[in-house]
């Protein structure tokens, strides 16, 4: 079975997101290089995209098509889905909220990942990437397994960021409706590059 | 906004937590530094404000797992107030921090055998029923609360989530309408009830939805909920099969949707990176214009 890479940059962005907003439920998407063997795929970035009502779907339509429009323009697609949920204990994939987004994907790409949080392991001391994931397999959900590229230094500078409230940094797709703020996040994506670097 | 309340002096910290508590925002995070550095060893100054300040910090030492700070607070107001409910209830909120339910639970049927009108230690039931998972059984819950308690619209505004999660859109709706009662001049609840009722689908759905982002955008043009919402139904409607007069009118509106999305995003864009970005925000509009059709096509 196929295992998913998950790049230090996306990981620490999912992380980003679900720390900004502790008491709520928040999703994201997952993107990857466009066209990769199924053996081999790695999620290149995380894109965040609401903190507030997960369960209506037009905010999140508009937002996968500009999410697409854009990914493309920088030679990704949309591989999968990423959510926390609101409920301190929930981390199955039958608690994932706005699951209806991934089986979207699975439609328009004929696949797609999920990754969810286990809530309980994102602290300010990670020991451990604290996320599950799971791969379509014919209209079901199978356990796949994934792999945090560097894992080491990448859990020790998430740590570090997320001490300094760093998370305060990240906007997703309600922050953009809300302020038009950049949910590419482009300011986040050079910090990190920066830092992650210097670890 | 000061991020730095190190600095803060004990009037100003005092000032910023009256006007976060006037202004109802939570905000735990902050709450719990700025008694950390300014106020914590000078809580005599707070003067009449003291109290009330600790209820503040100690809900928000509950959000933010501070129990040691939390339990000093609320010990200091027990000794000031041994009988109070006020005070009971949030004993109660403890026990649920450290998932004690039962006891909170105990707590709380003692402050309604106490006082039936209590409607604060009911919620607090419901919640930990959330807390739980109890879903279907915190939505029960929340149904006979509102059979005795029925214009306590946060009520209803949670039970229209509750349902949300269930899936359960049609109550959710009806929920969201009893809301929207309260405020019939809010934007947000208007574009909430679009957003609702365009998730449900259909045909007569979508123009129901239409009619109320169209609302919500009357009230504030800015809505860029809204005002996406607002494009999104005139499309379904462009492409379905309504009389031509109807899909000619939904189309005017989604091109003047659209002109205005396009209006706010530009707007916004700091100077210096207005070129680069212009190209990705007119990017992302045309982006929409593929995805939900050719407006023109199908009226010819």
């Amino acid at each position: 079975m196929a295992e998913i890479s998950i790049s230090p940059k996306a990981y620490i962005k999912m992380i980003f997101h679900a720390a900004k907003y502790p008491h709520l439920a928040v999703n994201g998407l997952l993107l990857g290089v466009k066209g990769n063997e199924k053996s081999k795929v790695e999620v290149v970035d995380a894109i965040p995209l609401f903190h507030q009502c997960l369960y209506v779907s037009p905010m999140s339509e508009v937002a996968l098509v500009q999410v697409e429009s854009r990914a493309s323009s920088e030679g990704l697609q949309i591989i999968g889905y990423y959510a926390a949920a609101e409920n301190f204990y929930d981390n199955t994939i039958e608690k994932a909220p706005g699951l209806k987004i991934a089986e979207k994907i699975v439609d328009t790409n004929g696949s797609a990942y999920v990754i969810m949080m286990d809530n309980k392991s994102i602290c300010m001391d990670m020991k451990h990437p604290g996320i599950k994931s799971w791969q379509s397999n014919d209209g079901k959900w199978t356990k796949v397994k994934h792999n945090l590229i560097d894992s080491r230094h990448t859990l020790d500078a998430v740590s570090l960021l997320l001490q300094r409230g760093a998370m305060k940094e990240i906007y997703d797709f309600d922050n953009y409706l809300d302020n038009v703020d950049d949910w590419t996040n482009q300011h986040l994506n050079v910090d990190l590059k920066q830092i992650l670097s210097m670890h | 906004m000061a991020d730095n309340y190190e600095e803060m002096s004990c009037s100003e910290a005092k000032e910023l937590l009256r006007k976060w508590r006037d202004d109802n925002e939570r905000r735990s995070d902050e709450v719990v530094q700025i008694f950390d550095y300014c106020l914590a060893d000078k809580v005599k100054k707070l003067g009449s404000e003291r109290l009330i300040v600790l209820e503040q910090v100690f809900v928000a030492a509950l959000d933010c797992g501070r129990i040691k700070l939390a339990e000093d607070c609320v010990r200091v107001l027990i000794s000031e107030f041994p009988e109070s409910l006020r005070i009971m209830k949030l004993k109660a909120m403890l026990l649920e921090a450290l998932e004690r339910y039962d006891d909170a639970l105990d707590v709380l049927e003692s402050i309604i055998n106490k006082d039936e009108t209590n409607a604060a230690a009911r919620k607090r039931k419901i919640a930990i029923l959330k807390a739980k998972g109890q879903i279907s059984d915190a939505i029960r819950e929340l149904c006979d609360y509102l059979r005795k308690f029925m214009s306590d619209q946060e009520a209803w505004h949670e039970l229209c989530n509750l349902y949300m999660m269930e899936g359960d859109y049609s109550k959710a709706a009806f929920c969201m309408e009893e809301v929207l009662l309260h405020n019939p001049f809010s934007h947000l609840i208007h574009q909430r009830m679009g957003d609702i009722r365009y998730t449900m689908g259909g045909q007569d759905n979508i123009e129901i939805a239409k009619s109320y982002y169209a609302q919500a955008v009357k009230l504030n043009a800015n809505n860029l909920r809204a005002l996406y919402g607002l494009y999104l139904c005139c499309g379904h409607i462009v492409n379905s099969k309504a009389p031509v007069n109807k899909r000619k009118e939904a189309q005017k509106l989604s091109t003047w949707a659209l002109k205005k999305i396009s209006e706010i995003t530009n707007d916004k864009l700091p100077r210096s990176t207005k070129s680069s970005k212009n190209s990705n925000q007119s990017n992302d509009i045309a982006a929409l214009e593929a995805a939900f059709g050719n407006l023109d096509a199908k009226l010819n």
